[in-house]
């Protein structure tokens, strides 16, 4: 296995330094914030390329801050952050509700909501729960920024759009009305184990009927994915046992779940099916939000 | 084994009301800098990879896995 031997560990103190340091080192760089992640997938021998490590914890990214029509959450904010925080306790209470369900304190600790999409992995709580809520987030590099959909962001096991010169920054969430409801649940072996499934609903209503609806799931397929068919099928109808019940059969009918040594497919697009009505009849029993 | 060693830097660090200076590698975590370098092996290494909990250090008042 190669083994991971980077000559440097750099932490830059200006955001514009850490940027200079990737577009010389492109993929020779490997950016850490919380380091709950990086060292697992060093010891596998996966990022061996890596010279130079970018400790981006002294940049100023761990913020959660509101602005006309947006949540702007830094890169670096941690899990205990979002936990502590009284405004998205108020104005995004899904994402509160998500990080509840990440039990390890060192973990909450250290972990960070930009490391947790970066990853790149199908089975964490974030980015499940930010595809639910329309997220975009804002990659950064020498050259310029973007502003990416977190919808075309993973491309597959640890690949995302992210380019290796660029750094994520920033999470922007945009606010909810207050007719909108939300939920997250999951389904995992133990209580600090990854999800076998997880999966966060965003509903929008409007006249008593779903205007809008998310259905995102994790730990199905190779990315976080969304049940499109199933988010139609509830659309335009009143939240009741019979829509739920129906999007939540068309989620099963739809995903592709991928199976693994904790549980076959079979059983994933089982509890897919369970997990959605049982998020969407969670979300439709309360107001606004929570 | 053959490896190209990175740059060591020296740290300071205050463990249990003890100042230490240090040498460390790139690589090196904190459980490493811990038992190996300061031989203080009170904290253990169980799975090595941030999922049991015994490497559990409370650091700058954050409970974290070193």
């Amino acid at each position: 296995m190669p083994v991971f031997r980077p000559q440097e560990y750099i932490t830059p103190t200006a955001l514009s330094e850490a940027l200079s340091i990737l577009q010389e080192n492109g993929d020779r760089a490997k950016i850490v914030a919380g380091g709950t992640q990086v060292y697992e997938t060093a010891m596998r021998g996966m990022i061996a390329q890596a010279e130079k490590i970018v400790d981006i914890e002294k940049l100023g990214l761990s913020y959660i801050k509101e602005d006309n029509g947006h949540v702007r959450i830094g890169a670096a904010t941690t899990f205990t952050e979002i936990l502590d925080s009284t405004l998205l306790e108020k104005v995004c209470p899904l994402m509160v509700d998500a990080v509840n369900h990440i039990r390890p304190l060192q973990v909450r600790n250290a972990a960070t909501v930009g490391g947790s999409i970066c990853s790149g992995l199908p089975v964490f709580d974030i980015p499940t729960t930010l595809l639910a809520l329309d997220a975009r987030v804002k990659a950064v590099s020498s050259k310029g920024e973007r502003s990416l959909d977190l919808g075309g962001f993973f491309l597959d096991y640890f690949l995302t759009e992210l380019k290796p010169t660029e750094l994520l920054t920033e999470i922007e969430i945009p606010k909810l009305s207050a007719d909108t409801k939300t939920a997250f649940m999951k389904l995992e072996r133990t209580y600090v184990d990854l999800p076998t499934v997880n999966t966060a609903v965003k509903l929008t209503l409007e006249g008593g009927k779903c205007k809008v609806a998310r259905i995102a799931l994790g730990g199905v397929a190779r990315v976080p994915i969304r049940a499109k068919k199933a988010e139609k099928r509830l659309e335009g109808k009143g939240l009741t046992d019979g829509s739920i019940g129906d999007a939540a059969e068309e989620t099963a009918k739809e995903v592709k779940p991928i199976g693994s040594i904790h549980a076959s497919a079979e059983y994933k697009r089982e509890m897919c099916m369970v997990l959605v009505k049982r998020a969407l009849t969670k979300a439709a029993g309360k107001v606004s939000g929570g | 084994m053959g490896v190209e060693k990175g740059m060591k830097r020296m740290i300071k660090l205050n463990v249990n009301g003890e100042d230490y200076e240090v040498a460390i590698e790139p690589h090196d975590t904190l459980i490493k800098v811990l038992r190996d370098y300061l031989g203080l092996t009170g904290t253990k290494k169980g799975c090595d990879y941030g999922g049991c909990g015994a490497c559990t250090v409370v650091m700058d008042e954050r409970t974290v896995y070193s």
